[in-house]
């Protein structure tokens, strides 16, 4: 073996033995460093030499309490601790400018005031927030008057926390100009919250999930591109809100589950709309502005809409579809399959490559079973919806009842849909009725050479 | 086109492509009119890599994921006709599974979200060695999603793992401690052991 040959082996089993890792870049260490929670990042000093010191550079901190809780603790040792390991950290936050900050943890009424001192000391310097307290059942207040920041970019408020603004911000006096991700689980007092958001003139991303939501009118900044709005009640009351206004023409993603009442809500065009869902509770209000609220997505490419909505649609007095122009996905929630409304639909989205249709129906099998049979709303429509024959190549079909409405909506695409390629069926029955119902929806003749039809 | 029916229109173009400039009648070149005919979405650049070997990739892909490159075209330090980007520091291995990902995910921008992650974690089943030099290279070229990507991975590697499989995973043979340092890790982080 010549001593070249040896030389190059040699040289090869180095390489994969050698430690590829700590050869990175400190800089680039500490970014990986900096998405571990702290606790884990500071014990990577006893993995060699060279990490000894890396977590003293990383500008992140990420302290959770979960570790602390032993059964051998009780809620408020367990609380202490965790102050007196937080205390630790304090030198750190002094020299370095911190990049995110997260802080995790139950809080009760001696240990808030600590808490919120280190979020004051620490906001004016990062740019991502993270803050999540679970508290004894008490609501804490945050003011917001100290806590203004310029350099916030992200900031994440979870638990039941009281946000408080005792003024008015003025466009140059914003609470956080440059915050651009604002995230709010389970946050009280609601009127300041529209306060808040007016705080924050260059938001892009919005994720609101409100328990109790009371506000009269709430309006969201005009500069939003990505609008998340769950609430929900714990209380069955009927409340009614007076406006909710989504002026927001920059919008690319909007995601509404609401289950109040609006008596009013204003939109705007959406020309970069790309993704919507909306799960809108059928309430008197709801239904007259549904429709308007989908004209305003016509743009979108992706559309949800749930059960609740398809309601809303269902009992919309005049149903001005638009036309949907760049929709290639559609998926539909129905309570009871509904194929005219679903005929109407496809009508207004000429360019449909992909239809989803889930059915829940949470009644009874067997009296449901004769009600369906007997009952038969096809009609075959006038003239074929157009994304038939040029697009639409997906089709699924959850909760499928093999009613006959169902059935010939089916039989309709399998028939014209010139381009299909795949229409998958899920039912809940057993394997004979699976198959019966393969056999009976193989028997028609396919519009399309290369479609596939599955039934699971 | 085949090849034939671009010398056909080549030799068209040549024959009669003039345009007027400051009143005299000028031949403009026909590689250019083709450019034009084609439109400015295909607009290519030339990356080279520390190997010197030239990779074209379409211009709009890689300004929209690597802010390095989208401020050289923007402060026009790059010229289209001439130049080529050269990255010294990504070899063309590395820098032919980056042009990959760029590419892979503008053309695919609309598709689902389980889909897209799929296809990262498959792009991401490569040897140690091949992840640190495409997360430099990341970094050099300032592609955040992909960053993202990677640092997620490695992350997952160390979250919840103990110290001796770490140091398995990273290959770290020799970490350098006396025994008395050793003994007083364990101390200090018993959990992490």
């Amino acid at each position: 073996m010549g001593k070249r040959r040896k030389q190059r082996q040699r040289k090869r089993k180095a390489a994969v033995d050698r430690d590829v890792i700590s050869r990175l870049p400190d800089e680039i260490l500490c970014n990986i460093l900096s998405f571990l929670p702290t606790r884990t990042s500071v014990a990577t000093s006893v993995l060699s030499r060279r990490w000894r010191y890396l977590w003293k550079k990383v500008q992140a901190l990420d302290l959770n309490d979960d570790f602390f809780y032993t059964p051998e603790l009780s809620r408020n040792e367990a609380q202490e601790r965790f102050l007196i390991f937080l205390k630790k950290f304090e030198p750190l936050l002094l020299p370095l400018p911190m990049r995110k900050f997260c802080l995790s943890c139950p809080v009760g009424q001696f240990g808030y005031t600590d808490l919120i001192g280190w979020i004051e000391h620490v906001i004016g310097r990062v740019s991502e927030l993270y803050f999540s307290v679970r508290t004894d059942g008490q609501t804490y207040e945050l003011y917001f008057r100290n806590l203004h920041s310029t350099s916030l970019v992200s900031l994440v408020l979870d638990g039941n926390i009281m946000i408080v603004v005792d003024f008015v911000p003025t466009p140059s006096e914003s609470i956080f100009p440059s915050l651009k991700n604002l995230e709010l689980h389970v946050i009280f007092n609601y009127v300041d919250l529209d306060l808040l958001l007016s705080g924050c003139p260059a938001l892009e991303t919005l994720r609101l999930t409100l328990i109790d939501f009371r506000l009269e009118a709430f309006h969201m900044p005009p500069s939003l591109k990505s609008l998340t709005f769950e609430e929900q009640y714990s209380d069955s009351e009927d409340v009614t809100l007076e406006l909710l206004e989504v002026n927001t023409p920059s919008l690319e993603y909007l995601r509404l589950t609401l289950r109040g009442c609006y008596a009013e809500i204003l939109v705007c065009d959406y020309p970069n709309i790309k993704r919507a869902s909306l799960d809108i509770s059928r309430k008197s209000g709801n239904i007259a502005w549904v429709p308007k609220l989908l004209r305003a997505l016509c743009k979108t490419k992706f559309f949800w809409l749930q059960v609740s909505t398809i309601e809303c649609l269902i009992c919309a007095p005049v149903l001005d579809l638009p036309n949907f122009c760049n929709l290639i996905q559609l998926q539909l929630d129905f309570h009871i399959f509904q194929s005219s409304l679903l005929i109407d639909l496809l009508h207004s989205c000429p360019k449909l490559q992909a239809l989803k249709i889930y059915i829940s129906q949470f009644v009874d099998s067997i009296s449901s079973g004769s009600y369906l049979k007997s009952r038969n709303g096809w009609t075959q429509p006038l003239s074929i919806p157009h994304c038939i024959v040029s697009h639409l190549n997906t089709v699924e079909h959850r909760g499928y009842l093999n009613s006959p409405e169902e059935h010939e909506f089916t039989a309709y695409i399998l028939q014209r849909g010139l381009v299909l390629k795949t229409m998958t069926i899920h039912t809940k029955y057993s394997l004979e009725s699976k198959s019966e119902i393969y056999e009976a929806l193989s028997e028609i003749q396919r519009g399309s050479s290369m479609c596939r039809l599955e039934v699971n | 086109m085949t090849q034939l029916d671009r010398l056909s229109v080549y030799h068209w173009l040549n024959a009669w492509c003039i345009k007027p400039v400051g009143g005299a009648l000028v031949r403009q070149e026909p590689e250019y009119i083709l450019l034009a005919l084609m439109g400015s979405p295909l607009k290519k650049i030339m990356l080279c890599s520390s190997e010197k070997e030239i990779f074209s990739v379409e211009e709009q892909v890689m300004v929209q994921h690597s802010v390095i490159i989208n401020n050289m075209i923007e402060d026009g330090s790059y010229n289209h006709e001439e130049s080529k980007i050269p990255l010294d520091c990504v070899d063309s291995k590395t820098l032919k599974k980056v042009i990959d990902y760029c590419t892979h995910h503008t053309h695919h921008h609309n598709d689902n979200q389980e889909d897209l992650e799929a296809w990262d974690a498959q792009f991401l089943n490569v040897d140690s060695n091949g992840l640190y030099d495409l997360l430099m290279a990341a970094n050099y070229l300032e592609i955040r999603n992909l960053l993202d990507l990677i640092y997620g991975t490695i992350k997952n590697m160390i979250k919840g793992k103990k110290i001796d499989e770490i140091r398995r995973i990273f290959n770290i043979k020799d970490h350098g401690f006396t025994p008395e340092e050793e003994e007083q890790n364990r101390k200090e982080y018993p959990h992490f052991y």
